[in-house]
């Protein structure tokens, strides 16, 4: 049995026109404990909405989404669902309880009636998975984008839970606050086996999961490895960019230079100096 | 043309909060630059720029500011001359949208000029068609009903119908897809035509490497240098002691570099990388 | 950029600044009806002398201290001025001074003299505490002291959330405020015209943006609430305890020993004397 899956969900909602907006159309797909999935698409492509429905914040308009087996829309289960798995979403401005960091980690596991020690170890453990132990007494106001964001994982982290989901996490923080949240969640997948599902339109954060969910328009349009960088098409349909490694490879392919498809930086580089002294070496 | 004179700013002075944003900054902008300013956050870029329009007092013996023939450090300032002829453009500028109609929202800057109805909605459909919207089908909705977007391109719209003469950009293209980026960084090239001078901030190198002919380097309230990009992302050693990062590009060209691949490091984009290896080819 | 959270807290390392939140609100409550049961300036002399040392004790400094309450001082010698001007002396004394309707009578001033040192008492106590505790603690210390309600079936636990929420969205809407009042003035605005009607006027792109954000906050947070398990107090259980420390006690004895003195200098204190003096 998979952990998550769903099977043929559709969602809309109403939306600024009083028109029904088709956010999602028969979407079905699951994923196991461990893994590091990517959830691409761009703004309006129906991520968000998919988010939502994992934990039970939204319940499916038709189809279902189990988790464990157990469907969202049952009310008693919610609590258990959402146990399992923890959301932190793009602002963090608008995650914070409390005035002062520990506490917010806190937030969690106080819901959960655990006893105080638990409650204080998990923090603790929490804060220094995420690498921010240092500032536990400090009020949020004064740490940076990448910081308060990393505090929004611990947070999640202190419930346990076996999926977590960054509902564009990185979105509002600078190249370094994503890289700071990228390499966490890196490490909380490879050493917590944590499974993740990392919502994203930074082809280049995508390119660090096993595997990629392309989503266009409300429905799935490619679901696969890294392997999927090979038919562009499915990104370009999707209003996407490849990494830049990749285009400039395919740009490279065409013009008859083998490089293959790179799914790294260096990769890339390596293949390009592998084909050029390979082509010096024929002359 | 913007100088920028021996600036400094400090907030909260004189209290435990107390915080030095600016330390002795000198900059020249001159009309037609496509400007940069980067650096990481909290080295004062916002705080720099809020200056160019006087939203920013300059304080008491802490330098100057000229925009064109206006000195901003003078006691009096025609505010409304300087807020016309520099233009800002906010980060996520849509959270500033407020009227109950498109045309209503990019009307309000035109009409705080004191321009008469007719002549602020001339302006407002204008603008609304340069930053490429259909006037006819949305001028009469509500900006809230629009997508992320559309809501970017109307706030865009509403600064651009004031006809300025210096646009100021604080991260314009922050938390939108590579589609809606693009779209808005073509976006502000078309409006460039019109408005000569453009100041950009951004975190993003590769289009600060792509669109600017200068970019000023702050780091911690100091200004490390104003530079061309290629001399800028060429040079690895300037980078790194601006705590500069390298657009991707640049990383790709450095490691081709390493493996013995000789590429030039200075190139800007995509095009130009994938010249430089065909020319390495041969 | 200053972090409006703290309220006009003043960090410093000091007793009262460790001292428990809910010992501070108890002492002060006690502290406020010892003022009202001061009477003669040797008594006004008395706490002052100790509010004096509660200041220096906190490490804050006394000008610090005199700024914050810089708008009070200012009613508070309107107040007096009024009392001194419109005493009406029933005693038959002879005023000082009079023109017109006014009279100034030495008995006047004193009771003018007296009505300001209580004032001044009753606010300056209030502003040390504000000034060494943090709102957090202010809002924990609160919710302890008000736990029995529970039993009352009062949603204590509710309230002491909304006021933490509160809290921690303040910096980031005063934040969002800034930012869209300068978008604003970017485009024109004039939120510096004399004219009250215009200045309501200008107000109305600064605050719809502001609504809409705030809802949308709300929005997320709720949502980021939810995720996070939570189902309002029903099975919570929280993970900091206040604690109370040998010195909380020592200091809350000490108040009360100062009670007892103010309420022995006033009533001449000996058998029923105090109570018939309340005039049960």
């Amino acid at each position: 049995m998979p952990f998550l899956e769903f099977k043929n969900v559709e969602y809309s909602y109403v939306g600024g026109d009083d028109e029904l907006i088709q956010a999602l159309k028969s979407v079905s797909f699951s994923v196991e404990r461990g893994e590091f999935v990517a959830l691409v698409g761009c703004n309006g492509s129906g991520k968000s909405t998919l988010a939502r429905l994992c934990n039970g914040l939204i319940t499916p308009d038709s189809g279902e989404v189990l988790v464990d087996g157990v469907s969202t829309t049952s009310k008693s289960a919610t609590f258990d669902i959402r146990k399992k798995i923890g959301i932190v979403f793009q602002n963090p401005d608008n995650q914070m309880v409390t005035t002062i960091v520990e506490d917010d980690v806190a937030f969690g596991p106080e819901n959960l009636g655990l006893p105080r020690d638990e409650i204080r170890a998990r923090v603790d453990w929490a804060l220094s998975s995420v690498g921010m132990s240092e500032h536990a007494g400090s009020g949020p106001f004064r740490l940076s984008g990448g910081q308060k964001q990393r505090v929004a994982i611990a947070g999640v982290l202190a419930i346990k839970p076996e999926l977590m989901i960054l509902d564009e996490a990185t979105g509002m923080l600078d190249p370094n606050g994503r890289r700071e949240v990228l390499e966490i969640v890196k490490k909380l997948n490879r050493d917590e086996n944590m499974a993740v599902i990392m919502i994203t339109h930074f082809m280049e954060e995508a390119a660090a999961a096993d595997r990629i969910i392309v989503l266009d328009k409300g429905s799935i349009a490619a679901d696969g490895g890294k392997e999927l960088f090979t038919t562009p098409e499915v990104f370009e349909q999707a209003g996407l960019d490849l990494p830049l490694y990749v285009r400039l490879a395919q740009r490279l392919n065409n013009i008859g230079l083998d490089v293959g498809c790179p799914l790294t930086a260096d990769e890339f580089a390596d293949a390009v100096a592998k084909a050029v002294k390979g082509g010096e070496g024929k002359k | 043309m913007i100088e920028v004179k021996n600036l400094s700013f400090v907030y909260s002075p004189k209290t435990p909060f107390t915080n030095q944003a600016l330390f002795d900054v000198n900059l020249r902008i001159e009309t037609g630059d496509f400007f940069g300013i980067i650096g990481s956050t909290g080295a004062g870029k916002s705080t720099l720029v809020s200056h160019f329009n006087a939203l920013t007092k300059i304080q008491k013996n802490s330098g100057a500011v000229i925009v064109d023939d206006m000195d901003l450090s003078a006691k009096k300032i025609d505010l409304k001359k300087l807020r016309a002829k520099v233009g800002m453009v906010f980060q996520y500028p849509e959270h500033q949208l407020f009227a109950d109609t498109v045309l209503k929202d990019v009307m309000f800057g035109p009409k705080n000029l004191g321009l008469n109805n007719a002549e602020a909605e001339k302006r407002a459909r204008d603008a609304i068609e340069l930053v490429g919207l259909d006037c006819k089908e949305i001028a009469e909705r509500s900006p809230f009903e629009l997508s992320g977007g559309q809501k970017r391109r109307v706030a865009l719209a509403g600064v651009i119908a004031m006809h300025p003469e210096i646009l100021v950009l604080d991260e314009p293209t922050a938390g939108l897809d590579p589609k809606g980026k693009r779209e808005i960084m073509d976006l502000i090239l078309r409006i460039k035509s019109d408005c000569p001078t453009v100041i950009m901030i951004s975190h993003n190198m590769d289009e600060i490497a792509e669109y600017c002919n200068k970019i000023a380097v702050l780091k911690y309230g100091r200004v490390m240098g104003v530079f061309s990009p290629r001399e800028l992302f060429g040079s690895e050693e300037l980078l790194e002691s601006c705590g500069v990062e390298l657009p991707l590009v640049t990383e790709l060209a450095v490691k081709l570099n390493a493996l013995g691949i000789a590429v030039d490091k200075s190139v800007l984009t995509e095009s130009e990388l994938f010249e430089e290896i065909k020319k390495a080819v041969g | 950029m200053r972090d409006v959270s703290m309220g006009q807290y003043y960090p410093a390392s000091s007793v009262v600044h460790r001292a428990d939140p809910r010992f501070k609100l108890v002492i002060l409550i006690l502290y406020l009806v010892t003022v009202f049961f001061c009477d003669s300036f040797f008594s006004f002399g008395f706490m002052t002398f100790f509010v004096l040392v509660t200041i220096f004790l906190s490490r804050v400094p006394i000008l610090k201290v005199l700024k914050s309450l810089r708008f009070v001082i200012v009613i508070l010698l309107f107040t007096t001025l009024l009392m001194m001007i419109f005493y009406s002396d029933t005693s038959g004394a002879a005023p000082l001074a009079e023109w017109g309707i006014f009279h100034i009578y030495l008995n006047g001033i004193y009771s003018a003299i007296k009505l300001g040192w209580r004032l001044m008492l009753l606010v300056l106590m209030p502003t040390v505490l504000t000034l060494t505790s943090t709102p957090t603690e202010l809002c924990d210390g609160l919710e302890s002291l008000l736990s029995p309600l529970k039993l009352l079936h009062i949603p204590v636990h509710v309230f002491a959330l909304i006021m933490s929420i509160a809290l921690s969205l303040i910096p980031s809407l005063i934040e969002e405020t800034d930012k869209i009042i300068n978008a604003q003035r970017s485009r024109g605005a004039a939120f510096e015209s004399r004219n009250p009607f215009k200045k309501i006027k200008a107000m109305i792109p600064v605050l719809i943006p502001l609504f809409v954000s705030s809802f949308r906050r709300a929005d997320e947070l709720a949502d980021a609430m939810d995720s996070r398990c939570y189902r309002g107090a029903k099975g919570r259980t929280r993970m900091k305890k206040l604690k109370a420390k040998l010195s909380d006690f020592v200091a809350l004895l000490f108040w009360c020993a100062i009670t007892v003195c103010i309420l022995f200098l006033n009533y001449n204190w000996c058998g029923w004397a105090f109570i018939t003096a309340l005039g049960i």
